[in-house]
């Protein structure tokens, strides 16, 4: 993975993407990835276990991120939680998607309803 | 709480709809997560809220981890072998009741030489097909016919369940591995 193009990954699912913005702030468990990922979506998406542990695998997978080996503060913590931590494939991956999206709302911006224009097409905005 | 510790037990158990090296990979931090939401959003109506979406969420992500290790193209490849092997044994069968079928009416025409009864049988080129055999008594007018038609298609029909049925077999053991 880590010499392919990240491109070759877009778009990214939602999950994942949800996952490495989650993951940009610092290395995570589950529990923290999915209230960060609700924080991120103002409470729209809350990812369940399977939903999560999938996109894990198939991240872990594909190298965009890897299990931490420390953690952030061991005397607190269940060491029975895995961490995980984006890795650089998958900084660029979101670098990436990120610049896949801002190209895609700036097209769509173009064509919103209330910028038509069209008088035939007054009622539907 | 004995409520956390039931529904704990519960997700435990709905875990096996996943593939069971997913369960052993992932299994016990899924229950860590499903413990830990049911902590923060459970108690009350909420658990219901809870539950409604920890279902869905299994169902989806089952299904999707299940597509992923089911070898679609092994499982075609066996459903084609099978339907091959019944094709070819269907074939033989067909064959087989044949040769035994013609025999028996062969005896059955020289006896009926003797006894004023008549024997006639047809058969096209394609003789695996079938064919129709008759005996008849012109001093009586009783007519016996035996149309032995289809015989190929019969079996094959037959062949080609089977084959089907190994195939749905094939894809369920893909499933529960």
């Amino acid at each position: 993975m880590t010499n392919s193009d990240p491109s070759d990954l877009l778009p990214l699912p939602v999950a994942q993407l949800h996952i490495l913005l989650a993951l940009t702030a610092g290395d995570k468990h589950g529990y923290a990835i999915m209230n960060e990922v609700e924080a991120l979506t103002e409470g729209k998406a809350t990812m369940g276990p399977g939903t999560l542990y999938g996109a894990v695998k198939r991240m872990l997978k594909a190298g965009l991120i890897e299990e931490a080996e420390e953690r952030p503060d061991a005397e607190l913590d269940d060491e029975r939680r895995r961490y995980y931590r984006l890795t650089g494939p998958g900084a660029r991956v979101l670098d990436s998607e990120i610049a896949r999206m801002e190209q895609l709302t700036r097209a769509a911006e173009a064509r919103r309803p209330v910028a038509w224009r069209r008088p035939d097409l007054e009622g539907l905005t | 709480m004995m409520s956390d510790m039931i529904a704990e037990r519960v997700y435990r158990a709905l875990l096996a709809a996943y593939p069971s090296e997913h369960r052993r990979e992932y299994g016990e931090p899924m229950v860590q997560l499903f413990r830990d939401r049911m902590r923060r959003d459970g108690g009350g109506f909420r658990t219901l809220a809870v539950w409604v979406h920890t279902v869905f969420d299994l169902v989806s992500s089952a299904f999707e981890e299940r597509k992923e290790g089911v070898m679609l193209e092994s499982v075609v490849k066996q459903a084609g072998l099978h339907s091959a092997k019944l094709l070819l044994w269907s074939f033989s069968a067909a064959t087989g009741v044949h040769v035994v079928t013609t025999v028996a009416l062969l005896t059955a025409g020289l006896v009926s030489l003797r006894t004023g009864w008549y024997f006639t049988i047809e058969s096209g080129p394609l003789w695996f097909l079938g064919y129709e055999a008759h005996v008849y008594n012109s001093s009586t007018s009783l007519s016996f016919g035996l149309d032995l038609f289809g015989f190929f298609v019969l079996f094959a029909a037959a062949g080609l369940l089977i084959g089907v049925g190994s195939a749905m077999r094939a894809l369920y053991i893909s499933l529960r591995s």
